[in-house]
């Protein structure tokens, strides 16, 4: 699976783009608990809590995250922060 | 009627796009143009700002664009609508994103050109860096500024 950060997110990660090696497919909370582990810098930004307060956006395959589904070792993974245009 | 959107690193020359989109909508009935321009402030919290940096997911920026002038265009019945934002480094002064929606009365079009606008800022997946005198700062949809971490990747 590769993970791509964004914005402000990739400062917080500390990387642009991470590859993970998975067995089988998970979900999309248990793939930010893992990012979590993995770049601990994400935790203020990345917690269930900070991704409700914040209005992060998951993309799987360039569509939205769909949390009935799960994540698939070959998925593109965009992680996206609160949009800022204009 | 259409919806035209774009993302780049380029200025736009606003007056042959208006011109034409004038030319072509009115002959279907459209009588008014709104055209909305941002640009980037020079001074924000009293600090001087060097330049804004802009980036988007371009696949997803695109499609959110489309879909954000797409519902404007069925829900105000727009002849036109272009959004077109730009990305990459920009100086203070210079334009950041422009909207244009041609419709029959002026009411339609200013209604649904400051929609598209707020939808645009805290939907579409563009990210804004606003680098000042002070430091660096992420700009969020709403305003909100948080300081960029000292370290990056």
């Amino acid at each position: 699976m590769k993970i791509r950060f964004y914005g402000m997110l990739r400062d917080y990660a500390g990387v642009s783009e991470l590859s993970l090696r998975l067995n089988g497919e998970i979900s999309g909370d248990e793939l930010l608990r893992m990012l979590v582990e993995r770049l601990p810098g994400l935790r203020e930004v990345l917690d269930s809590a900070g991704m409700e307060r914040l209005g992060i956006v998951i993309l799987v395959g360039n569509k939205p995250y769909d949390n009935r589904r799960l994540i698939g070792d070959e998925a593109v993974v965009d992680i996206l922060p609160p949009a800022s245009g204009g | 009627m259409g919806v035209v959107v774009r993302l780049t690193e380029d200025k736009v020359d606003l007056g042959r796009l208006a011109g034409e989109l004038a030319s072509t909508t009115s002959m279907k009935g459209a009588g008014a143009l709104v055209v909305f321009m941002g640009f980037v402030k020079g001074v924000v919290g009293g600090a001087r700002v060097k330049e804004l940096v802009y980036e988007a997911h371009i696949q997803y920026a695109l499609d959110k664009l489309r879909e954000i002038g797409i519902n404007a265009e069925e829900k105000y019945k727009l002849h036109e609508v272009v959004i077109i934002h730009r990305v990459g480094r920009i100086q203070p002064g210079e334009p950041t994103v422009y909207i244009l929606v041609a419709a029959e009365s002026r009411r339609e079009a200013f209604k649904a050109a400051e929609e598209i606008l707020e939808r645009v800022k805290h939907e579409a997946p563009i990210y804004k860096l606003e680098r000042r005198e002070d430091g660096e700062y992420w700009v969020m949809g709403d305003g909100r500024r948080i300081r960029r971490p000292r370290k990056q990747a």
